[in-house]
């Protein structure tokens, strides 16, 4: 079994595939969830402004797991440079997209709150940059929206592929994506999870709180979610037969995920949590309408809690190939 | 109700304590549940590279090696190919496998500590086997059957074993011993012969999982580890000729012993007269059939 990375990574992946979800709900309710009928819309405003803060903590975190990165930081940067690498490309995606991040949340916070925009227009440290409080904020906004949700589509998905490129070594982290294609199903299975541990926390629980779960395409959420949760069951199931039929290393992973030393974790966590409670949940809440408190308050967490899982399963269950 | 600014911090503690609700309960669960003994596995070798630079300052130049190593053989010998150290194992560094002291011109500071062979069975369990400590004994998609197991447990054990380098040469210098026969002679075979080991060892079947279902011994019909392919016809009681040759063995031979044939003549071969049975070997040979 790898030892070398553990909860550390997973919670990093697993910050990373929220903060890039988060974003793109936000932006699809931006742009297809009637976000101009409401002054006030949990959904794009939970999505948009943490975001950035969860990828920060998220490089944070990484950067404090790499040893050079804490004892020679300035090596980071050659990170950059380094393009036929993943982590090049990973470096790069994040550089970007959480700078875009940070500025579509603070416009969506402008947007929520006027009063907070009164105040910054009337500070006289800021007064240079009156040209921009001259921009149509909505509009501004949804260009944010849109280049952030093709960054972020990047970033969830690159998640996946970061693990996949290790893939060689640890045979369970390059399924492919249906055999004989040569495309690992890593990053899909993380960007399906990054969307669904994101509507979890803006639509399930935030929205339940704020906004009593109802709003005009709650119905429709909830069919997309629990789509959302149909397919990372399916994914999930893929990746295990998979490793099983592949045999060797692969196979030896599945076993440690599905009767093994995690297996309680799978079971509890993944089969449970992520699946059968939240299709319940859902099945519930669409033919509503929307969440009751207690359905939105539970599946939401226990989604957030299976797409945590889901991250650190995968990592700690990677059986090494023989070399 | 809820202030509405108090979504964006309850949405990230709702995170965090996620979070920590995951770090805490991951364990707890472990612990309830019975544990299989864990694998044992190795401290992580240390990563040394950016301190093995002096190393190579030295060692890949002939002028500085020659301040200190006046024999030409042994100047040879420790002299490093510039290429070697962009291997996957030369791009570890000297010092991650052979230890030494780092960052110093001190000649002799710098070889304190050294590992003259990390491949060594006194080493390797501390330097190969943090990498490799799970290497197949049967590869047969390369028909390959190798005695990794003994080995392996004998470096964990502190037998005397071969070293990893006795096959595999000094992996981060460039030698493939292993990549043909010559070389694997050189380093096994010799070896093999002087400490007595069982002959059925130095066959083929020593190291090749015979890839056809026969028991035959591998150098009855193979005649070259170079041309492994072509078999021996010499020994084929008839020779093999017309559509004869175009035939693979077990066309007509049986598996796994090739004793009897699966067809006789008359498989193929139309009887032209009444008289006799369809053994046509009673009365014709191959060669003069008529």
């Amino acid at each position: 079994m790898q030892t070398a990375w553990g909860w550390l990574p997973a919670i990093y992946l697993f910050l990373g595939g929220l903060g890039a979800g988060s974003l793109l709900i936000a932006a699809l309710f931006e742009f297809y969830g009637d976000r101009d009928r409401y002054d006030f819309f949990p959904i794009p405003l939970a999505g948009a402004t943490v975001s950035g803060p969860l990828l920060i903590l998220g490089v944070l975190l990484l950067i404090f797991e790499l040893g050079a990165g804490r004892r020679e930081p300035w090596r980071i940067l050659y990170m950059f440079t380094h393009f036929s690498s993943v982590m090049t490309w990973g470096v790069w995606l994040l550089t970007f997209f959480i700078p875009i991040a940070l500025i579509y949340g603070f416009l969506e916070v402008l947007d929520t709150f006027p009063a907070a925009c009164q105040w910054l227009k009337g500070r006289r440290w800021l007064r240079w940059t009156a040209f921009l409080w001259n921009l149509p904020l909505r509009r501004t906004k949804r260009v944010f929206a849109g280049i952030g949700s093709a960054l972020a589509v990047g970033v969830a998905i690159y998640t996946g592929i970061l693990l996949s490129a290790v893939g060689p070594a640890i045979p369970l982290w390059s399924t492919p994506i249906l055999p004989g294609v040569h495309l690992p199903l890593m990053p899909l299975l993380f960007l399906v999870s990054a969307l669904s541990t994101a509507d979890a926390l803006t639509v399930d629980i935030l929205t339940t709180l704020f906004a009593g779960g109802r709003f005009r395409y709650s119905r429709r959420t909830h069919l997309i979610h629990l789509a959302l949760i149909t397919a990372e069951a399916l994914l999930i199931s893929h990746l295990l037969l998979h490793a099983f039929g592949e045999g060797g290393a692969a196979a030896e992973s599945a076993r440690q995920i599905v009767l093994g030393q995690h297996a309680p974790v799978f079971w509890i966590f993944i089969i449970l949590l992520a699946i059968i409670f939240p299709l319940v949940g859902h099945i519930y809440a669409a033919g509503l309408g929307w969440h009751m408190l207690a359905s939105g308050l539970s599946s939401g967490i226990s989604i957030l809690l299976s797409g945590l899982f889901l991250r650190y399963l995968i990592l700690i269950s990677g059986v090494p190939a023989f070399l | 109700m809820l202030p509405r600014w108090s979504v964006i911090p309850l949405a990230l503690a709702l995170v965090g304590g996620i979070i920590g609700l995951g770090v805490l309960v991951e364990p707890l669960i472990q612990k309830v549940v019975a544990q299989p003994e864990p694998t044992p596995t190795p401290a992580l070798l240390k990563y040394r590279a950016p301190q093995s630079w002096e190393c190579l300052s030295c060692h890949i130049s002939r002028d500085q090696l020659s301040q200190t190593v006046t024999d030409a053989a042994e100047l040879e010998r420790l002299w490093i190919d510039p290429a070697e150290i962009f291997s996957t194992h030369g791009r570890l560094g000297c010092m991650t496998c052979h230890g030494g002291t780092g960052d110093t011109q001190d000649v002799t500071l710098a070889h304190q500590g050294l590992i003259p062979n990390p491949a060594d069975y006194r080493e390797a369990a501390k330097v190969c086997l943090h990498c490799h400590n799970n290497v197949r004994t049967d590869i047969p998609e390369k028909h390959i059957h190798t005695p990794h197991e003994r080995i392996l447990t004998g470096m964990r054990e502190g037998w005397e074993v071969c070293a990893c380098s006795n096959c595999h040469g000094p992996v981060a210098h460039g030698a493939k011993p292993i990549a043909s026969h010559e070389g694997l002679a050189a380093y096994c075979i010799d070896c093999h012969q002087a400490r007595n080991v069982p002959p059925e060892r130095l066959k083929c079947s020593g190291c090749h999982i015979i890839p056809h279902d026969i028991t035959l011994d591998c150098e009855v019909c193979h005649r070259s580890t170079r041309t492994w392919s072509s078999v021996r016809l010499a020994v084929h009681p008839m020779e093999l000729t017309g559509a004869h040759a175009e035939l693979s063995c077990f066309e007509c031979h049986q598996r796994p012993n090739f004793m009897g044939l699966q067809n006789a003549c008359s498989a193929c071969h139309q009887r032209p007269h009444d008289f006799g049975d369809d053994n046509c070997e009673r009365c014709h040979t191959p060669e003069g059939f008529r």
